[in-house]
This record gives C-alpha cells, sequence and structure tokens, in this order.
C-alpha cells in the first residue's frame, strides 16, 4: 500500500495530472468501466486516497459492477485497451491475458498485491477468478511500482479484494442467460468496532458467489478438413460446463497504526472439453481447482510509514482423463498437484525533505510444490522447492510545484530452485540452482500544460521460470531445469490531454512503447509431451490510443486502438522477422451509450484483425467483428441490466487459404480463440440487483 | 521490331525464370520429371503447426515456396497416377493436387461420423489399383486399424481390424507404415501404449499382412526389436526386406531396437545389427545398389528426471549382405524427417527441432547426394522450413 503513492499523490492534485496515459477517466465514464473516482466513498480515509491517488499509472477498472455476463476478471478486462484476452471458449473456460502483445506467462497476476499461482503453473487462468470479491482492477503495462515485483515484462494486473467501509453496505446480484449461465452473489461489510477515534474502527467485509454455465452452446466445426465440406456441421458443445464459487472476507483498520487480514477462498470444477473444431471432444474429462489465500498486513503510519505484509498461498489441482480422452496426457490419467507459496514482505517509506520520499523493503518468498499420480499411487514424485528474495529501493522526487515527478527504483531479486529428491536420489543433470536480476525502472511525469500530461516509463524486468516448468508436472509438461529466466528491457512515452468545458468534457490519451525480450520462455511440443525452452528473442512496438468524451450527461463514447508490431529476432531462426503468433496488429474497441433518467442503453463494437497463428506467417485466424448491446434500468436501489453479446450471431467466419496457388480462396471456420476452440454465438444475460 | 518484341520475350522469360516463387508453379509446368514436391513443417508453441508445399526443380535447385501454405504439420506425400496425393496426418484427409498447378482438386476424410479424422492418426498410405486408398490409423480405438476411403463417396470408410498384441494394454495395435508385395499389404505394428505418466512401453513389433483383395489379415510375423519404424526392399524379391525398429527415441540404445533382415513369405526373422552395435536407433531406411542407408537416433543427452532423449540423427551406410558398416554418410543433424533414394541420388530433409540443441548441427533442408556409398557432398536447398516430406513424380 505504500506504493508509489507518495509522489503519485503530489502529482494528482489537479485532475489532469490524475489522469495518465491510459487512466479509464471518470468524467467520460465508458460503459463497463467506472473509474474509483465515481465510486469515491464519502468517508475515504487518507491511506485510502493516497492509494487511491496511485492509480494514475494504470488502468483501473471498476469491478463492483460485473453483469451476469461478466463472470469473471477475464471479461472485465476485455476491450481494454492494450488488452488482448485469449480464452479458450468463453463461459469459464481457461482464459488468459496478454498485454502489449506479451506471451500470456508473461503477465503477473496478484491479488491484493500477492502474486497468485507461479508456483503451479506459466499463465494464470483469470476465468478462476470472479469479479464478484473484487473491487477493482489495476492493469500496468509500463514500469510499475517495485513492489508488485520485478517479474513484469508482460506487465501486471492487479487485483484489489473489496473493502469495506466506515458505513455498513450491502448488496446481492441474481443473474442468468444463456447456455444456463448462472450467477447469484452478495457482499455486506461496514465497522464491526466503535471506538472513540472513528479512524481506529475496525471494518469487515464478507463477499460470497456462485456463478457456473453449462457451456452447450452450438457451433459450427469442419472436422479439420478445411476443402470437403461433407463433414462439416454444427454440434452442441459438450462437457464443457463449469460451477465456481468463491468467499472473500477482509478485516481492515486504517488510521495511523493499520492492519488488513484477508481470507480468500475458491472452488471450481470445470469440463475439459476438448479442441473440437478438429472434431476432437471428449465427454469425461475433467479438472477441478481450488485455492486459499491468506493475507495480512500492518504498519504504523506517522512521518515515516512502515508495512508488513504476510501470505499464505494453498492451490491444489486434480485432472481426470479416465479414458485417455484426447485432452492433456496420452492415455488414462488422474493426476493431482499442491502448492504451497509463503511471503512475508516488510517495507518503509521515509520522507526526505519536503519534496522527496525514499522507499526500502525486503521481499522473501518460498514456492513448494507436489505432483501426484493417483493412478499409480506406488509412484513418489518428488517435491519441488523455490525460495525468491528481493530487496528493492525507490526514490520519489517532485519538483516545479509538482508538476514534475521522477520515480525510480531498483530491485535486485534472486531465486533458487531444487528438486527435492526422494528415496530415489537421481540426480538431475542441469539444474539451474540460482538466478539474480537486477530490476531498475523509471518514471517521469510532467503536466507540460492545464490540460496536457506528457509521462515516460523505463524498466528491465524477469520472468523466472515456474516450478512446474523447471521440474515438469510427471505428465504432458516435461521439466525444464536448465532453463534460463527470460529477460526484457521495455519502456513508454505517453501523452495526455483532458479537459471538460460546460457540458462538454473528455480526453485524448496515446503512447508509444517498446519491448525487447531475450531468452523466451514458450511451450515447444514434443511427441506426446510438452517442454519449456528458451525459445529465443523478442521485439514489440506499438501505438496504443485511447478517446472519450461526454456530452451533456446523456450520451457518452469510448474509442481505443492499439497497433501493435511484435516480431522474432532470434537470430538463425526461421521465425526471424516475422510477426510473433496469436498477437493481432489491429485492435479496436468502441462503446457508445445514453442515458435518459434511469435508463441507459448502450452499444459494444470489438474488433480484432487477422492473428498469425503460426511463427513464420503462413496463417492466421481471420479478423472478426463482435457487437453487443447492452441496457438497464435502475430504480432507488434496484438496478435490472441486459446484455445481448454476439448481436449478429457470428459463428462462421471465413478463414483466407494460404499460398501462391489459393489467392483470393477462402473456406468456412468456427468463430475460434487463438487456441481454436469454438466461441459461443449470440446470447443473452440479464442481471438484477440490489445495493444498499 | 522483331529483334525488339524476340529481346522482350527473352527478358520475359528470364523474369519468369529468375521469380520462381511469384506465380503457382514455374518450375514445374510441362516438365514435372525434374520436379518433387516437397512439404515442409514448423511447429509451434501453442501445439500446433504447419506445413507448405513446395517444390524443388533437381537439375536447377531452383524452388517455388509456398504453393500450398494450409497444410498440416505432419503429412505424406506420394505421386500417383497424374496426381499428387498428400496424406494430412493430424487433420486426418487426403488432398489430390493437380501435379502442374498445384490447385487442390478434392480432399476426402479418413474419418467418418463415429470416428472423427483428425483422432484417426493417419499415418501411412497406399493406392490400390482400384483407386482406393489404404490407410494406417493409429488414433481412436475404433479406427485403430486399416482403413479403406473410397474417393467416390467420401465421408464413408470400411475398416479391417488388425491384431492386437498380448502385451499392448491399450487395445490399439497403431499401425504404422505399410508395404505392398505379392498382393499384399503388410503394415508394421508399433503396439505402444502410455502409462500414467505418459511413459510409452512397447509391445514386439510385429508385421502383419492384409490380402488386398480379399482384406483376409495373415498371421503376425513377430520381430525381435520394438517399434517398427521403416521397411524397404534389399533383395530381388520384394518379400525380402529390411525393417528398422526404433524402440524408444527416450533411451540409450539397449538392444530393443535394430536392423532385421524379414522374408515375408516365411515369416523368417534375423537380427542384422542391433541399436547398440549401430550405435544408434534407426528410424530410416532407404536402399540403393549395394549399400543400405540408416537414419538413425544417437547422442543421449540428459532430461529433466535422470532421463535421456537422443538428440541427434545421422546417415550410416550398411552392407546388408556382410552386415558391415560402412561410411558416416552425412554427420550430425537435429533431425531427418525422410530419406529416399531416386535416380541414383539420396534425397533428405533434415532440421533441428526447437527443443534439441542446435550447437554442431548441421543446417537445414534439402539435401541431394550421390547415392555410391560415398559421404555427403553437397549443400542443402534451403526451403525457408524443415522439409519434412518428399514425393518424386513417376
Amino acid at each position: 500500500m505504500i506504493a508509489a503513492r507518495t509522489h503519485l499523490r503530489r502529482i494528482a492534485t489537479s485532475h489532469a495530472l490524475a489522469c495518465g496515459l491510459t487512466c479509464s477517466v471518470a468524467t467520460a465514464m465508458p460503459i463497463g468501466t467506472v473509474v474509483v473516482d465515481a465510486q469515491r466513498p464519502a468517508d475515504e480515509t487518507e491511506a485510502q486516497r493516497r492509494e487511491r491517488e496511485a492509480l494514475p499509472l494504470a488502468t483501473v477498472i471498476d469491478a463492483r459492477r460485473a453483469t451476469a455476463a461478466q463472470s469473471s476478471v477475464a471479461d472485465l478486462l476485455s476491450g481494454e485497451v492494450g488488452v488482448h484476452v485469449r480464452s479458450r471458449g468463453g463461459l469459464g473456460s481457461f482464459t488468459s491475458v496478454s498485454l502489449r502483445g506479451s506471451e500470456e506467462s508473461e503477465v503477473t497476476v496478484l491479488l491484493d498485491g500477492v502474486p497468485l499461482s507461479r508456483a503451479a503453473s506459466g499463465a494464470i487462468d483469470l476465468s478462476e477468478i470472479p469479479a464478484d470479491g473484487l473491487e477493482r482492477i489495476e492493469i500496468f503495462r509500463g514500469a510499475p511500482p517495485i513492489q508488485l515485483g520485478a517479474e513484469a515484462v508482460g506487465g501486471v494486473i492487479n487485483l484489489v479484494s473489496r473493502r469495506a467501509t466506515r458505513a455498513w453496505t450491502g448488496g446481492a446480484q441474481l443473474g442468468g442467460g444463456s447456455f444456463s449461465a448462472r450467477n447469484v452473489s452478495m457482499h455486506a461489510g461496514g465497522p464491526v468496532t466503535h471506538p472513540r477515534r472513528e479512524s481506529d474502527a475496525i471494518v469487515a467485509q464478507v463477499s460470497a458467489s456462485y456463478r457456473g454455465a453449462d457451456g452447450d452452446f452450438p457451433y459450427f466445426q469442419n472436422a479439420g478438413t478445411l476443402r470437403y465440406a461433407g463433414d462439416d456441421s454444427t454440434r452442441e458443445r459438450k462437457n464443457n460446463d463449469f460451477d465456481q464459487g468463491n468467499v472473500d472476507v477482509t478485516l481492515d483498520r486504517r488510521g495511523t497504526r493499520p492492519f488488513h487480514l484477508g481470507v480468500h477462498a475458491f472452488g471450481k470444477n470445470q469440463g475439459a472439453p476438448g479442441i473440437a473444431t478438429l472434431g476432437q471432444e471428449t465427454e469425461h474429462a475433467r479438472l477441478s481447482t481450488g485455492r486459499l489465500l491468506l493475507t495480512g498486513e500492518a504498519g504504523r503510519h506517522g512521518r515515516v510509514d512502515l508495512d508488513v505484509q504476510s501470505t499464505l498461498l494453498y492451490e491444489r489441482y486434480h485432472f481426470q482423463n479416465p479414458l485417455g480422452e484426447q485432452v492433456g496426457p496420452y492415455g488414462p490419467s488422474v493426476t493431482e498437484s499442491e502448492a504451497i507459496t509463503a511471503g512475508l514482505v516488510p517495507r518503509v517509506a521515509v520522507p526526505v525533505g519536503r519534496l522527496q520520499t525514499l522507499t526500502f523493503l525486503a521481499d522473501g518468498k518460498v514456492e513448494h510444490r507436489r505432483p501426484y499420480d493417483l493412478l499409480k499411487p506406488t509412484s513418489q514424485l518428488d517435491p519441488a522447492v523455490r525460495v525468491l528474495l528481493g530487496l528493492a529501493a525507490a526514490d520519489e522526487v517532485t519538483l516545479l510545484d509538482d508538476r514534475l515527478t521522477f520515480y525510480g527504483g531498483l530491485r535486485f531479486d534472486l531465486r533458487r530452485s531444487s528438486l527435492l529428491l526422494g528415496d530415489t536420489g537421481v540426480k538431475v543433470p542441469g539444474q539451474r540452482q540460482l538466478d539474480t536480476f537486477f530490476s531498475p525502472r523509471i518514471n517521469v511525469k510532467l503536466a507540460a500544460h492545464r490540460l496536457v500530461v506528457l509521462r515516460a516509463s523505463a524498466g528491465r524486468y524477469v520472468r523466472f521460470p515456474t516450478l512446474l516448468e523447471q521440474f515438469g508436472d510427471g505428465a504432458f509438461l516435461l521439466g525444464a531445469p536448465a532453463l534460463h529466466p527470460e529477460s526484457s528491457w521495455g519502456g513508454d512515452l505517453a501523452v495526455s490531454v483532458r479537459g471538460s468545458r460546460q457540458h462538454l468534457s473528455g480526453g485524448l490519451e496515446a503512447a508509444f512503447f517498446g519491448r525487447r525480450s531475450t531468452d523466451l520462455i514458450s511451450y515447444v511440443p514434443g511427441g506426446a509431451t510438452v517442454r519449456p525452452l528458451n525459445v529465443g528473442d523478442a521485439r514489440v512496438v506499438g501505438v496504443e490510443a485511447r478517446a472519450d468524451a461526454k456530452l451533456l450527461s446523456y450520451v457518452d463514447v469510448a474509442l481505443s486502438y492499439t497497433y501493435l508490431d511484435a516480431r522474432d529476432v532470434t537470430m538463425d531462426a526461421p521465425s526471424r522477422g516475422h510477426l510473433l503468433a496469436g498477437r493481432a496488429p489491429h485492435a479496436f474497441d468502441a462503446r457508445i451509450g445514453a442515458s435518459v433518467g434511469p435508463l441507459h442503453v448502450g452499444y459494444e463494437l470489438d474488433y480484432l484483425s487477422t492473428v498469425p497463428r503460426d511463427s513464420v506467417g503462413l496463417n492466421e485466424l481471420p479478423a472478426r467483428v463482435l457487437h453487443a448491446l447492452v441496457a438497464s434500468a435502475t430504480i432507488a436501489r434496484f438496478e435490472l441490466g441486459l446484455e445481448v453479446r454476439n448481436l449478429a450471431d457470428t459463428r462462421i467466419v471465413r478463414l483466407p487459404l494460404g499460398g501462391s496457388t489459393n489467392v483470393g480462396q477462402s473456406v468456412p471456420y468456427p468463430l475460434v480463440d487463438f487456441y481454436n476452440f469454438p466461441l459461443p454465438g449470440r446470447s443473452f444475460y440479464a442481471t438484477a440487483r440490489i445495493n444498499n | 521490331m522483331t529483334r525488339f518484341f524476340a529481346l522482350a520475350l527473352f527478358g520475359l522469360s528470364s523474369l519468369a525464370v529468375a521469380c520462381g516463387g511469384s506465380t503457382s508453379n514455374p518450375l514445374c509446368q510441362g516438365k514435372p520429371g525434374n520436379c518433387v514436391a516437397v512439404a515442409t513443417s514448423i511447429f509451434n508453441a501453442d501445439f500446433t503447426g504447419s506445413g507448405n508445399l513446395d517444390t524443388v526443380n533437381t537439375d536447377t535447385r531452383a524452388t517455388s515456396l509456398n504453393l500450398d501454405t494450409s497444410l498440416d504439420a505432419d503429412t505424406t506425400l506420394r505421386y500417383h497416377g497424374d496426381e499428387l496425393y498428400v496424406l494430412q496426418r493430424d487433420t486426418g484427409s487426403v488432398r489430390i493436387y493437380d501435379p502442374t498447378t498445384f490447385v487442390v482438386k478434392s480432399e476426402t476424410p479418413v474419418g467418418d461420423t463415429d470416428h472423427p479424422s483428425a483422432s484417426t492418426y493417419a499415418q501411412d498410405f497406399y493406392i490400390a489399383p482400384d483407386g482406393k486408398i489404404w490407410v494406417s490409423l493409429a488414433g481412436n480405438v475404433a479406427a485403430s486399424a486399416l482403413g479403406i476411403v473410397d474417393l467416390a463417396t467420401p465421408g464413408t470408410i470400411s475398416y479391417v481390424a488388425l491384431p492386437q498384441a498380448a502385451e499392448d494394454t491399450d487395445g490399439k495395435p497403431e499401425p504404422f507404415k505399410l508395404y505392398p508385395c505379392n498382393g499384399k499389404l503388410y503394415v508394421l505394428l508399433q503396439s505402444y501404449s502410455f502409462d500414467m505418466n505418459s511413459t510409452i512401453k512397447y509391445a514386439p513389433g510385429r508385421i502383419v499382412s492384409v490380402d488386398l483383395a480379399t482384406k483376409v489379415v495373415g498371421t503376425p510375423i513377430v520381430l525381435t526389436g520394438t517399434n517398427p519404424y521403416d521397411i524397404t526392399q534389399v533383395g530381388t524379391k520384394c518379400s525380402d526386406v529390411v525393417v528398422a525398429t526404433a524402440s524408444g527415441l527416450t533411451s540409450a540404445p539397449d538392444g530393443t531396437g535394430d536392423l532385421e533382415r524379414v522374408d515375408l513369405t516365411t515369416g523368417d526373422s534375423t537380427v542384422l545389427a542391433t541399436d547398440i552395435a549401430l550405435g544408434g536407433r534407426p528410424t530410416l531406411l532407404a536402399k540403393a545398389a549395394g549399400t543400405l542407408y540408416v537414419g538413425e537416433y544417437f547422442d543421449p543427452q540428459p532430461n529433466s528426471s535422470g532421463a535421456v532423449y537422443l538428440s541427434s540423427v545421422k546417415i550410416i551406410a550398411f552392407d546388408v549382405e556382410t552386415k558391415k558398416f560402412g561410411i558416416d554418410v552425412t554427420g550430425k543433424f537435429g533431425n531427418i524427417n525422410f530419406m529416399q533414394v531416386d535416380k541414383g541420388d539420396l534425397y533428405f530433409g533434415a532440421g533441428i527441432y526447437s527443443n534439441v540443441e542446435a550447437a554442431g548441427k548441421l543446417p537445414r533442408g534439402l539435401y541431394i547426394t550421390p547415392a555410391d556409398g560415398t559421404p555427403l557432398s553437397t549443400s542443402p536447398i534451403d526451403l525457408a522450413l524443415t522439409p519434412s516430406a518428399i514425393a518424386f513424380p513417376q
């Protein structure tokens, strides 16, 4: 919570300064994206205010207004500038995010500043994280504050759990829709103690939710035979259901001696339906996931701020494929793994004079992961352990009456990992045990004019291999003990112009960004298994632009566009010079809304250009345009919402055939995500909500 | 004026030759005998792969790349009459191309409603005299057999069940390469299964015959080695063959792989050399005059968890009659996907898997070298990607 907040507090003294590069702006609130300003609690504390004002470096999404269709973090992220959501079928299926053309495993996801799941997997499944227990989502594309770690090659997404205020609030939501999508959630929060000093009050927040769907949508499939239409058909998705629930409890005290306790429990059971577009479907393969995260934080705030954060994260995965259907490891399998991560982070912020603040922190974590094979209990699989230590310092300086701000930080991270060998005692050859990494970063922000803010950032980041990647899962994923950490240099240069006059307000924000990555870690198939490898180098440059406007409080418009040129620059590789697979060069998102009294209607357009499917640019997924309509009515505390997604019921697109003999030819192809999983056609969702 | 037109014509024709890749098929039109069709492949990090169809003029070494980029990463190519057949092994279909324009004339699935094409794991195919296509299908349980595809009725397929080995626990005999001889189709059965850790287990390799007319399945010939990978004729009779059994490619040679000379008529099998003697696991065979070329994986490297994988492949010469090893023909490659002899030359396609150490390996490309027992003497033809299959016009 100390964050980079001091200097940000200073530079946030004007609204123009407060809105940085990609800040979603409250004054022109786009549909589905609400900035914290719009929700500012009346009894906000100084600590809260400072934390809130630390957000201009990030895009902020208000998670408290999630609808039935926005069941997860991934749904809320969809449509944000620079964000490319990669689902594997929608409606609760595995979903990950690419920021500014990054690999999905390069994006660090944190819950209240605690990295999720790095012990257990490469990429975080964002569909597992329901929006219900969250207050907001912060997206850091450029240099993040030092306390968010060095692993920011592809950016950082920080999920902030819902916190109570000193006034009792509560609410409930009930929703449902197509393909048996259903959700119910409730939350309540308020003071549980009433001391003489109001700021010493302890507040509690409880959130609970259930979400599920059958996911049995119709989809077009061509059985993989592009040029034979005889086996094309429309089928119903099977084994695509999911049920998930979560409970979040937080206990907070603010003031000069703040503390925070959090308990976040999550469970999910889902089908593993397979890539249906190739005719490969399963009926029995299933995946179950459980997670329990305990967080604690205590501090003493005065002239010097001191905070200590501790975390304990337990995760368990259970995959069963009793018939050996074509998903996951070959042959029948029942595998399970558990991972435990414990961390401790002390931090101190010391003001130096009137214009400077120094921040120091230490970061220690221990990860332990053990795989099991339940069909072969006698096969003892060895656990893996990793120790991560970090030291960091940051300096914030403000000049020119707070119009110019420098924020510089340096982290040193050390990783030591090993396989704890059992009775077999087989030495793992080539095991890479120790890695060290320096991660400098700098942010500069200048209020060049009353309406104009310039910003630049640069930094060096790392992506350490996970325990899973180093030592495998005992089944599908082979370990690579000698895997090098992936690293990158990145930076951006941005300008934002924002203003308002009488009945019109709006802004324009644009940024140029670039990144050079080395030793990219990627999963490479080989026979029946895949293996993580350092496959090469990449260079990413791009432009993000966002414009929004609000007229007469009736009409709001938000447009965002991302241009991306992400290329392989690996020496002597066939892929050198080609666009990286899975990155769309162009993405455009438009949201237009109109409000009259209690009624609101909106239209959303989501355009994604052709996406390279392979590393040498020979094949690509076709461009797609999806439309949606949203409507809501608010009467007192009640709100009723209705959404229609994929309005045009697009289920078939035209796939251009590559090659000199196929110029101008295309064939029908299912609407799919990057991984070839089919996506649903037109779908309806309704949400009823009551808030106190 | 005449001179002007003559010069213009000459210039245009020169330009057409120089810009070989820009039109549909400048190399082979009207002269397919000098062209070979080559598929190249790339495998992606997201578990997918892509394949391309290229042509190479064997006289000039000129290439025409990316004629069709919608191929599977795994393909088998074969000319038959005036057409080029491509077995798409990932999606499970047979495409027929015009051999001069390389335009797809048809695509026929090798699966049906109950056995989705993409899960049949098609491995090899044989075009019978009646035009029906026999395909070895190693995939879904019901189709783990030979499939007979009638191009006239796409979407329907008949099956010939193949015998399962007692030691093979998954119920699938995993048919692989096909070898026609004397009215029968001989099928290499790899007979593997996976345990719970995806560790592969091999039953003894077998060869089984299927009568092309009656579809009667013969008694399997049981081999000494496991995981039969290739078969080639070595004697004057088509029934006199050598079989390469590769055993596993994730373990060092231990005698479970070998070269065996098999009489398909009597079923007699004689081990010519074990993988220990060979110094590697044999996977590819090609016969030219007195030399049998053997492609073998070797150079075990440590894997995670203490296992090894065979990180390199080379081609050696072997004398079948004397059982003596000849020279090391090639040196070390990352992988070799095919090896064939045509008109006195040895063709092989080599590359480097991205998951294998590239240091010290010879470069990727299509190699054409005299098949006279001498060492590799030519540089590769670069096709931009790794050559994965080849077909020679008849």
